[in-house]
């Protein structure tokens, strides 16, 4: 969970009658991080067991950064495509981001 | 307020047959972060689902609206398989129970028309839904007109199979019914089409049907372009798997088809004429029909947008996402269309107490298979440059040409990851 998001928000969040099964991934006014992460969550289903595409829900913000750097290497993988387009600080602001959700139990 | 909005999902069932939404007065931007901000949805593809769930996860308050007439959808990513007899197309059906699940409001209707001064779409029957914001996400529609003799009719016998369900499984019906020895032609428009790889990959598939269940039969595909996504690799494909089996005739030497005669089984070019004993035509396509009624296209037939928060550039609150837009280079793709349905909602959520947009960086990914184990993708990430999207020099591209089989198989895999994360993401 986000640590940004107050506790007043969780509070309506709880009360809310047929929310999302999925927890809020960002607080009311979605930022930076927000908006780059969702181009991963169309791969990347949160609480996905073992598949081809792991979940990034589970993983600390240095293994996610460890990772995402380690792609802008040469490699004949998806990702190594994607992240050389990413900055330090954007992979930053997504290691971050997905360190902090709240897996599912889809 | 509060309480005129705390019967706001009553007033958009009253909206059907009533007028009772053109009570409800548009509210300024301080109002509407406290009240339930009301936001329709146009089109419950990848792109409209998306924005959904997006919207109602991230402020469960919001009365998310979406407008479809189909209570079953079926997914055009992985229907190529269900042309090639690898699946099934119950497969590709998802119901929107999952959005229902999550607070989305379903009407299953056709939305009819659009008033952007008044923030009302109308729905067949005549009925009106209020928005404070509306996101149109209608797909496309193809162009009879772009190729002579074709039509609705023409294509129950020259099927299209480019907006899955009835004419994907027509399409795998007859190509399980032609003979051996048969003839495949399959059309390719001109671009922008839905799916920029997607023929290639059809070609593949049925390319490997035929070689495995016909193998006297041929297919030859009368292309309008003359360069194509990831041609490399297809055309490595072909002549790996599929020797002298596929012909493909590019634009430059009169592939373009421009007529059909589909009670004679002939399809034609320019300057000549194929017998088909099953003929695939893709015509030309636009915008989805509401995208021209509500004012939202622009002389190509498509939608401009502003890249950073896919509002139309053509009208005030109205937003436009998918395949209708005009986003090049980002494809016209399940993947772009989902990812722009998110953005988009995300920009709205940052509007409603008058947050400023952000411009951020999107990618694209898009998997074909070359035979049913094997994959090849292509990426590309990009951010807005001004009115348009510019590709991020130094990223993106093709899997490697030069690859041992195991990275294709892997690539299938991946493929097949993609095709139930983004399914679940939004249909749950």
């Amino acid at each position: 969970m986000r640590t940004a998001l107050t506790a007043s928000l969780t509070v309506i969040l709880m009360g809310a009658c047929g929310a999302a099964d999925r927890q809020p991934k960002q607080s009311a006014i979605p930022g930076e991080a927000a908006l780059l992460a969702a181009t991963c969550t169309g791969c990347h289903l949160s609480g996905a067991k073992s598949t081809a595409i792991p979940a990034l829900s589970d993983r600390s913000a240095d293994d996610l950064r460890d990772a995402l750097l380690a792609y802008q290497q040469d490699g004949e993988t998806v990702m190594h495509r994607l992240m050389p387009g990413y900055t330090a600080a954007q992979i930053d602001a997504l290691s971050a981001y997905f360190a902090q959700e709240t897996p599912d139990d889809e | 307020m509060s309480k005129v909005f705390s019967t706001n999902r009553r007033a958009v069932i009253t909206g059907l047959t009533a007028t009772a939404a053109l009570s409800l007065p548009a509210l300024p931007l301080p109002a509407l972060a406290k009240a339930a901000p009301k936001i329709v949805i146009i089109g419950g593809g990848f792109g409209g689902a998306s924005a959904a769930m997006t919207l109602r996860r991230a402020l469960p308050r919001a009365a998310v609206t979406l407008i479809e007439p189909n209570p079953t959808y079926h997914a055009c990513p992985f229907s190529n398989l269900v042309i090639s007899g690898e699946r099934t197309l119950d497969q590709q059906a998802f119901t929107y129970d999952g959005l229902a699940r999550a607070g989305v409001q379903m009407v299953y209707t056709k939305a009819q028309d659009i008033d952007a001064s008044a923030r009302l779409v109308t729905v067949s029957g005549g009925g009106t839904i209020a928005y404070d914001r509306l996101i149109v996400a209608p797909g496309i529609d193809l162009r009879y007109d772009s190729v002579a003799g074709y039509d609705a009719a023409a294509a129950q016998i020259m099927p299209h199979g480019w907006k899955a369900g009835a004419q994907t499984q027509l399409l795998a019906d007859r190509l399980a019914a032609m003979e051996d020895g048969g003839t495949v032609v399959m059309s390719v428009p001109r671009p922008p089409y839905r799916c920029p790889p997607g023929p290639y990959e059809r070609a593949s598939l049925v390319a490997h049907y035929l070689k495995t269940r016909k193998p006297k039969s041929k297919l030859i595909l009368l292309d309008a372009q003359d360069r194509f996504s990831k041609q490399p690799l297809f055309e490595q494909a072909w002549a790996e798997l599929y020797p002298s089996l596929i012909e493909r005739i590019p634009g430059a030497e009169s592939g373009r088809v421009i007529r059909v005669d589909a009670t004679a089984g002939t399809v034609h070019t320019d300057f000549d004429s194929v017998k088909a004993d099953l003929a695939n035509i893709i015509p030309e396509q636009q915008a989805g029909e509401i995208a021209q009624r509500g004012g939202l296209t622009d002389a190509t037939g498509w939608c401009p947008i502003d890249p950073v928060t896919f509002a139309s550039t053509q009208a005030e609150d109205i937003y436009v996402i998918g395949d209708a837009t005009i986003a090049a280079p980002m494809p016209k793709s399940a993947f772009s269309a989902h990812l722009q349905g998110e953005i988009c909602a995300l920009q709205i959520l940052r509007s409603l107490p008058g947050e400023a947009p952000l411009s951020t960086t999107l990618s694209n990914t898009c998997y074909s298979y070359i035979e049913p184990d094997q994959a090849v993708s292509v990426s590309g990430v990009y951010r807005p440059d001004g009115p348009r999207f510019a590709p991020i020099a130094g990223a993106g591209g093709t899997s490697p040409l030069k690859a041992d089989i195991g990275l294709r198989q892997s690539e299938a895999n991946q493929a097949r990851a993609w095709f139930h994360a983004i399914t679940t993401d939004v249909f749950g």
